[in-house]
């Protein structure tokens, strides 16, 4: 967080903050500070809040300044205090919805789209919330059970009460279910289904609230699509789309993990370029966000270093990771680690110690059903196997 | 970001290129972050060392070379030791289909394996292991042992070589505990802090290691207060060479060791703890903290700011996929859920919860939410299906083979709940298991009743 959240809170920030363009962690630090009633960015927020005509009330215009502004920071912590209210009630809905879920859970799968429409307590906004989770961490071990899941919190999204939700709010929900249910079936290989849930958000999209977030997170999704099709360069082209909309909004973080992610595409065909990428979104990131995006940046910068002909300097930046690789402990990271110092192995000519681990690697990738890895794992070994070869 | 601003004398050593490559990260990390202050520290003491003169390139330039020699080795013996590393790890691989008897003697009798790089990648390796197959992980640390006594003194030191050997017994010691064998825990670190005090280099990082170590294994014996005051003296040491981070990994040890008994003091510990972690060093450690922030905040009475903690903890925990992290979250929501009186709620998660940890043989855990389930059952007023609940755990705790007084224990505990004379039972059973897990003592019947 930054030193401005110490003190008091800029102009620019709280002007980005009426907008809805800061980050959950940003809004609620910034709804508490006003909350603490600190004059100063109370008379800041009413100034912004009036310039920007979110609080220019009737007949103010003919009344003094000074009360003018006094009355708006009443507003103001009026506002907030509803919305304070509000991230409590979602924060219990939450709670609630883990509840729900727990017990849908036990219901054997066919069961569960019936019981879900018959039983109204699961008509649950935090159950929605918790459904399309779930989903996105299903997805990776079992794709299946994530797009079940998010084909069901549509289920729940559509039996919703409507006199508790507006429509546009409703709009935006959907585009959010839509592009789970997308990013679940692309990780499951159905590649059509997919286009056809993120087409579906896209023209839910254009008559919703304009959200640009839910547009960049689509933007990301399709991304990704394109880039498991083999269209990197037209993934990279999205990508950017991505990371404009989050620049125009300031957001560094999610800037940041969007240029992850369009160095991973770009980089794995041109390594210098998803270098120079990697690069740059290294110097945007904020660790306190997600560290493990940080592991990602350094994992693939090291492999790109080591495709570009730089295995040494690849093997500086795995050493100066080392610590979070095994900071994060789990045994896919592990493997991931093990990988990458196989294939530095082979680039420094250590054929025997990368074909030792390459077999491991391979084997291990096997043993956890994962196909993609495993092949080009195995890819690897044949390369080394060559090498060795025209050693002998 | 909030961090501390980067030190002189370790700027003049990154400058030098002598820092090692954590220290180079965290220096190239708070540059890149755009810190103003230490941008103009760096600017002067590059002209102390001649960088900068009146004709220098731009800073930025220069920031450049510093950025991209940080993605290098700063020196050859650095290099060295991340080749050995490397190799370390095939060895590794080479090593581990063989039996136990069989590495070992191809350990003693080739040098190829007396290497500090393997040594550093055996105890990974059982680092690795500890969490899921321990007694394997206690074979793998003998074998750094091994490799560790066949160092080369010429290169490394004899005192360097004796703290290779003492962090070895440390390690045997932690995956000893760690598979239950705690008089073999006790031998192993007796005999690291033999080395340590007769033959080390007196390094406060591995006395503060060993304490760490310790303290983890005084906790599982439920000797909460001893592993409090061993961390205390942990903390002393990283005070002293001034390492923020892991003076905040003790702090938060030292309230998740106390705060299940006493949460005031743990919370205590905690709320110090969160501002010196660095999430980029230890991300696992930050997200425990927060945890157990929000579990003492709970335990407390203040459900709403443990919400309010959850809430914000929640992309942390999803960076933690696996099935042990997301059971602690939901077990957490479920406690929250409790005491915001959503008791159908609770009921259902510790449920579930309560499946899921008998099918993974969950021991303590299982017991420990069997008790949580029971209170949310009487506080829905059926104490009869919480006493059903009680005697349906009774078979599956004696076929783990408990020490006699939990089992007894356990029985007061179903007897209490069918006779409906529960008083302040949940909170006193829920300790008495969180300390006489592993230890035989008796059940403080004379003390229970209505509250």
């Amino acid at each position: 967080m930054s030193n401005e959240h110490q003190d008091h809170i800029s102009g620019d920030r709280l002007e980005r903050f009426f907008l809805g363009q800061l980050s959950e962690e940003e809004t609620q630090w910034i709804v508490r500070h006003l909350l603490t009633s600190c004059p100063q960015c109370l008379e800041t927020a009413a100034l912004v809040g009036r310039r920007s005509g979110i609080f220019l009330l009737d007949g103010e215009l003919d009344a003094p300044e000074d009360a003018v502004l006094t009355d708006t920071a009443v507003d103001i912590l009026g506002i907030l205090q509803e919305c304070e209210d509000e991230r409590t009630r979602r924060a219990r809905d939450r709670v609630q919805g883990a509840a729900l879920l727990a017990e849908l859970e036990k219901t054997p799968p066919g069961e569960r789209l019936a019981l879900i429409r018959e039983d109204a307590r699961f008509h649950h906004r935090g159950l929605y919330d918790q459904m399309l989770e779930k989903s996105q961490e299903s997805a990776r071990n079992e794709p299946r059970a994530g797009i079940e899941l998010a084909s069901l919190a549509l289920t729940v999204l559509d039996l919703l009460p409507r006199d508790r939700y507006r429509p546009v709010a409703l709009n935006d929900l959907r585009i959010a279910g839509l592009a789970a249910l997308a990013n679940a079936r692309r990780m499951a290989g159905f590649f059509e289904q997919s286009k056809q849930a993120i087409a579906g958000a896209w023209e839910l999209l254009e008559d919703g609230s304009g959200d640009p977030l839910e547009e960049a997170n689509l933007l990301s999704i399709e991304a990704s699509l394109w880039c498991d099709l083999g269209q990197l360069d037209r993934s990279a082209g999205i990508l950017d789309r991505a990371i404009r909309i989050y620049q125009q909004i300031g957001d560094d973080d999610r800037s940041a993990r969007m240029l992850v992610q369009k160095g991973l595409v770009v980089g794995y065909a041109r390594p210098a370029r998803g270098i120079a990428i990697l690069r740059e979104a290294l110097d945007l990131l904020n660790t306190d966000y997600d560290p493990r995006l940080e592991l990602c940046a350094w994992h693939n910068l090291a492999l790109f270093l080591n495709d570009a002909g730089e295995p040494r300097e690849a093997l500086a930046v795995l050493e100066m990771t080392r610590p979070l690789y095994l900071a994060f402990g789990d045994r896919h990271t592990q493997l991931l680690l093990h990988w990458l110092e196989a294939r530095i192995a082979c680039s420094l000519d250590r054929l025997g110690e990368a074909e030792l681990v390459l077999k491991k690697v391979t084997a291990e990738f096997e043993r956890r059903g994962m196909r993609h890895e495993q092949t080009i794992a195995a890819l690897d070994l044949v390369q080394v196997h060559s090498l060795h070869a025209s050693l002998h | 970001m909030a961090e501390e601003h980067v030190a002189e004398e370790l700027l003049r050593r990154f400058l030098r290129a002598e820092v090692s490559p954590e220290e180079s990260r965290r220096v190239v990390r708070h540059f890149v972050a755009g810190c103003f202050d230490c941008s103009e520290l760096a600017r002067r003491l590059s002209r102390q060392l001649g960088w900068l003169g009146p004709s220098s390139r731009p800073w930025e330039e220069r920031y450049e070379e510093v950025f991209a020699r940080s993605l290098a080795f700063a020196s050859r013996e650095e290099r060295r030791i991340a080749l050995e590393k490397l190799r370390g790890w095939g060895q590794w691989a080479f090593l581990e289909p063989m039996s136990q008897h069989e590495r070992r003697a191809l350990i003693e009798s080739d040098p190829g394996y007396h290497t500090f790089g393997l040594y550093d990648r055996l105890l990974e390796a059982s680092r690795l292991a500890a969490r899921t197959d321990p007694a394997a992980a206690s074979a793998i640390v003998e074998l750094a042992l091994a490799v560790a006594g066949r160092l080369d003194p010429g290169r490394l030191g004899h005192r360097h070589i004796a703290d290779l050997r003492a962090a070895a017994c440390g390690e045997l010691g932690n995956a000893k505990r760690l598979a239950s064998d705690f008089p073999g825990a006790r031998r192993a670190f007796d005999e690291a802090w033999r080395i340590l005090d007769e033959e080390g280099s007196d390094d406060p990082y591995d006395r503060a290691r060993l304490l760490s170590l310790e303290a983890s294994y005084l906790n599982d014996l439920g000797e909460f207060e001893t592993a409090e005051s061993a961390l205390d003296a942990a903390l002393l040491l990283y005070r002293q060479v001034g390492d923020l981070h892991l003076q905040g990994r003790t702090l938060f040890q030292m309230g998740d060791a106390i705060g299940h008994i006493d949460p005031d003091r743990g919370l205590d510990h905690i709320r110090r703890a969160l501002p010196l972690l660095d999430p980029t060093r230890e991300p696992r450690i930050e997200l425990c903290a927060r945890h157990d922030l929000a579990w003492y905040l709970n335990d407390l009475g203040d459900p709403d700011e443990a919400l309010a903690v959850l809430e914000q903890a929640r992309p942390l925990y999803a960076s933690f996929p696996d099935s042990y992290t997301q059971l602690r979250l939901h077990w957490l929501e479920g406690r929250i859920a409790a005491s915001l009186g959503q008791l159908a709620e609770a009921e259902s998660v510790f449920l579930q919860l309560w499946e899921e940890c008998r099918t993974r043989d969950l021991h303590h855990e299982l017991v420990l939410l069997s008790i949580d389930l029971a209170e949310v059952l009487v506080k829905r007023g059926e104490a009869g299906r919480a006493a059903e609940l009680a005697a349906q755990c009774h078979p599956i705790l004696e076929s783990w083979g408990l020490h006699r007084y939990a089992l007894a224990a356990w029985l007061f505990f179903q007897e209490t709940l069918a006779h409906r004379r529960i008083g302040n039972l949940f909170q006193r059973i829920r300790t008495y298991y969180r300390r006489h897990w592993l230890n035989p003592v008796e059940f403080e019947k004379h003390q229970t009743g209505p509250a």
